[in-house]
């Protein structure tokens, strides 16, 4: 090799690492007062009253307020934009006085008209709105969502700072469902745009404003300076959301300093986290089940509950929580999480394979002959695969065949949709509670035609029970008739509960204040949390 | 001075071609090591896979202390690690992963020989029709097959899986064996457009012989050599298609028991079990190794001069 030579290749070399060192660096720490978030893929809506899933309603929650809010941590309610409310001894009519100076991200101020427009929105039809259902309970709703009317007697608002919401029956968690998403109240200005820009851009008046978002990269949100609430001192001022799909690409982004929070530990690592980052791992419950669901339309498990109750017992539950969710998660004994009206304390129904066969031998298909093989619905993720197998496994000990039936999510739904009457299947189900009350939880998914009720099962009697519940005025008359709603759901095994989920957060410790929400991690009101510099 | 009709590829495949071919192919360290290969995992597939009733495989029946759906519950906390009851530990559901190791080899190499066994018939058939007659049913043909090649197997197979909404293993025969012929057809025409105009050839046909026979007696046999060695890559493709269809979860179900799911199923533990991801990989490419080797071996063996476009899909 000549000099020359060496000469260019040293110059070469030379640019290299002057280009490509620079390039490789790790971008610069954000500033203390920024939160990294980890998001598991882009938000499919940012108009509250489309939102339903949780990718969405961390957005949601953060940009927009209403007239009440949750106490951090509880599904407690304070007031928020209505600095306070009174309630009608009737338990019909709540008025709420709104607070002066709430100022939308656009400038302009709150007023009470406003508060009347969004709940009008949240039942138009045409709107796209998810949240009839959640408002069903104020006076003309039912007309007025279905544009049989355009009059909506159940709001008014009889002058500037006041807000008058008029039931059609009492319900107790009415403060709870304006807490939510269903109650954001958004400017009339922006959302009868057209164009419907809010989708890109949304305006609230919450504690944090749209900043930018570049889709399957990022979105931005900043504090709003002009919110009701004061910061904290070290409060965060900005939440960067990455978008990372795989949450075990999102650990190792997490350990490496990509991001200060994410809500997701891969399936089989949640000890080894436990163990490495104690003081970065935040655990709470859920309001929350997971179940296998009956296609109840099939005479072979409408007319064989010994047959559903055989299943049941086959089922080992404890390993499914113990092991293939490490410990994150609690054993059902029922429908009724814990933390809601109706919960039933006590023992989950026995692991008995001996019980089991007995019972499928009394149903008559003794060790499963005669038995069509089943087949079990869910989509594929590795977590919900491993259950599949454990279940598959579990009741092929006592001779029931099982084939299952994996997808991605949509073609999941689909399948649900597409039961039929003489379709042997089981399916997969999960529920988060939209608002904390049972109505929301049992009603939904095992009254006559209740929104998430995909096995079609129907009772009369607990239809009428769960009617009683829902305008029942007392609590503890509540509390009681939706036991007795779990209990009968329980007997007649018209499910298999498996278990109540449990949530699993990790949050750099140089961040305080963090409360989890019983209704999932998009509830975490991040303005109260604070960052050590 | 030989006589033409004895001379290039084709006479290999006859009288003493073959066994000189074999020699050829055990002589070439590559072949060699194909040949072991295939065959250990051949034999290894046999075993494994389940028979009678109750359904169970000759690898449990005699040799193994586990099955592959057996679980051992006395384990408390799975995925265990290699002791002396499981020399690889368990997987998370309790069962013996060397036993699930071993299995796997039955599914990978049921799909992959299979679905190469139809690619392979299809393929002949097709470039020897093409081959033989031209015309427009050359064109016809070979403008699908150009079609076929144009889309990746992967792909077409993950779209056939979603029209049919199943995913048996089966259809992962019927979906790689449907649209993996192109390559095989292309080959086996160009054969045959010269063993057509070969004296032989033209002699049969003097003598009277059919369009059938003389494709079935003289043509196919003669064409054959080239497709066995895309065949063998083929198969190499079918089982990386597979194993990567069920890493997808779109390849076989449980309780069938695929290399690709288990790197799957691996792979959340892969920091604290990296065995349970990287032994089945290995395994994986282990098998497909074997049957690159082969072929190349065979090329080399059968048809030293030539210049075969191969592709792995």
């Amino acid at each position: 090799m000549t000099w020359m030579r060496r000469f260019l290749l040293l110059i070469v070399l030379a640019s290299v690492v002057a280009v490509g060192v620079p390039g490789c660096a790790p971008a610069p720490p954000p500033a203390p007062s920024t939160l990294t978030y980890r998001a598991a893929e882009d938000p499919p809506t940012l108009d509250p009253f489309r939102a339903g899933d949780d990718n969405s309603l961390v957005y949601i929650h953060l940009i927009n307020d209403g007239l009440v809010e949750y106490v951090p941590g509880t599904v407690d309610v304070r007031p928020a934009v209505a600095e306070s409310w009174t309630l009608s001894p009737d338990g019909l009519t709540y008025t709420f006085r709104l607070r002066r100076g709430v100022r939308f991200h656009n400038g302009r101020e709150v007023t009470a008209q406003d508060v009347v427009y969004s709940l009008r929105r949240a039942l138009t039809p045409g709107t796209h709105s998810s949240k009839a259902t959640f408002l069903a309970m104020l006076k003309g709703a039912a007309d007025f969502s279905a544009g049989r009317a355009t009059d909506l007697p159940g709001v008014a608002s009889p002058d500037p700072a006041t807000i008058v919401c008029t039931l059609e029956y009492p319900y107790g968690s009415f403060l709870t469902i304006l807490a939510g998403e269903a109650g954001s109240i958004v400017p009339h200005e922006v959302y009868d745009d057209p164009s419907q820009a809010y989708l890109k851009h949304p305006v609230g008046c919450g504690p944090y404003r749209f900043e930018s978002w570049e889709p399957k990269v990022s979105l931005a949100l900043s504090r709003f300076p002009d919110h009701w609430t004061k910061a904290p001192a070290g409060g965060i001022e900005r939440i960067l959301f990455r978008m990372i799909f795989d949450s075990t690409t999102a650990l190792e982004e997490y350990k490496t300093g990509g991001v200060d929070f994410t809500q997701e530990i891969p399936p089989g690592q949640r000890q080894e986290v436990a163990r490495s980052l104690p003081k970065d791992l935040h655990s709470g419950t859920r309001l929350s089940i997971f179940y296998v669901g009956f296609n109840h339309r099939a005479s072979l498990f409408k007319d064989h509950p010994l047959l559903r109750r055989a299943l049941l017992h086959a089922i080992d539950t404890e390993f499914i929580v113990r092991v293939l969710d490490e410990g994150k998660d609690t054993v059902a004994s029922g429908v009724i999480p814990p933390g809601l009206l109706g919960h039933r304390p006590g023992g989950a129904p026995a692991y008995d394979p001996d019980l089991a066969a007995r019972l499928l031998a009394e149903a008559g298909f003794p060790k499963g002959r005669g038995l069509p093989e089943l087949t079990y619905v869910t989509n594929d993720t590795t977590g919900f695969r491993q259950i599949a197998e454990r279940i598959q496994s579990d009741w092929a000990r006592i001779g029931v065949k099982t084939a299952l039936q994996m997808s991605d999510f949509a073609a999941f739904m689909k399948a649900l949709e597409a039961f039929k009457t003489d379709t042997a299947a089981v399916y997969r189900f999960t529920w988060f509670a939209d608002w904390p009350d049972p109505d929301s939880f049992v009603t939904a998914q095992f009254g006559t035609g209740g929104v998430g009720n995909y096995g079609l099962y129907s009772s009369a009697a607990l239809d009428q029970l769960l009617d009683q519940g829902r305008r029942e005025p007392d609590p503890a008359q509540r509390d009681a008739l939706y036991r007795k709603a779990d209990t009968m759901l329980m007997e007649d095994a018209a499910l298999i509960p498996l278990y109540w989920y449990g949530q699993d957060v990790l949050l750099k410790p140089r961040f305080t204040g963090l409360k989890l929400s019983p209704l999932g991690v998009f509830g975490i009101p991040w303005e109260e949390v604070t960052a050590a510099p | 001075m030989i006589p033409e009709d004895r001379r290039g590829t084709s006479e290999t495949l006859h009288g003493s071609g073959v066994s000189l071919s074999i020699r050829a192919l055990l002589r070439r360290p590559a072949g060699l090591a194909g040949i072991l290969i295939v065959m250990s995992m051949t034999i290894l597939a046999a075993l494994a896979t389940p028979f009678g009733e109750p359904s169970r495989s000759l690898l449990t029946r005699t040799m193994l202390d586990w099955g592959p759906q057996d679980e051992d519950r006395t384990i408390a906390l799975p995925p265990s690690s290699p002791d002396r009851n499981h020399w690889l530990g368990t997987d998370i559901q309790r069962r013996d992963f060397l036993s699930r190791l071993l299995h796997g080899a039955s599914i990978s190499l049921q799909v992959g020989l299979a679905a190469e066994a139809l690619a392979l018939t299809i393929g002949l058939v097709v470039g020897a029709l093409a081959g033989f007659y031209r015309g427009w049913i050359d064109s016809t043909l070979m403008r699908l097959a150009d079609i076929l090649l144009a889309l990746p197997l992967p792909i077409l197979a993950m779209a056939a899986i979603a029209v049919f909404e199943t995913r048996s293993i089966t259809l992962l025969f019927a979906v790689l064996g449907m649209m993996g012929w192109a390559g095989i057809a292309r080959l086996t025409r160009a054969q045959c457009l010269t063993i057509a105009r070969r004296n032989y050839s033209e002699a049969a046909r003097a003598l009277g012989a059919s369009d059938m026979r003389l494709i079935a007696r003289h043509v196919l046999p003669n064409a054959a050599a080239p497709a066995l060695v895309a065949a063998a890559v083929g198969v190499a493709g079918n089982i990386l298609t597979e194993a990567w269809l069920s890493f997808l979860g779109l390849g076989v179900q449980p309780p069938a028991i695929s290399w690709g799911r288990m790197i799957v199923d691996g792979q959340s533990v892969l920091t604290l079990r990296p065995w349970l991801c990287l032994l089945p990989g290995l395994a994986l490419g282990m098998t497909v190794l074997g049957f690159v080797l082969l072929a190349d071996g065979l090329r080399d063996s059968i048809d030293p001069r030539a210049r075969m476009a191969t592709h792995i899909s």
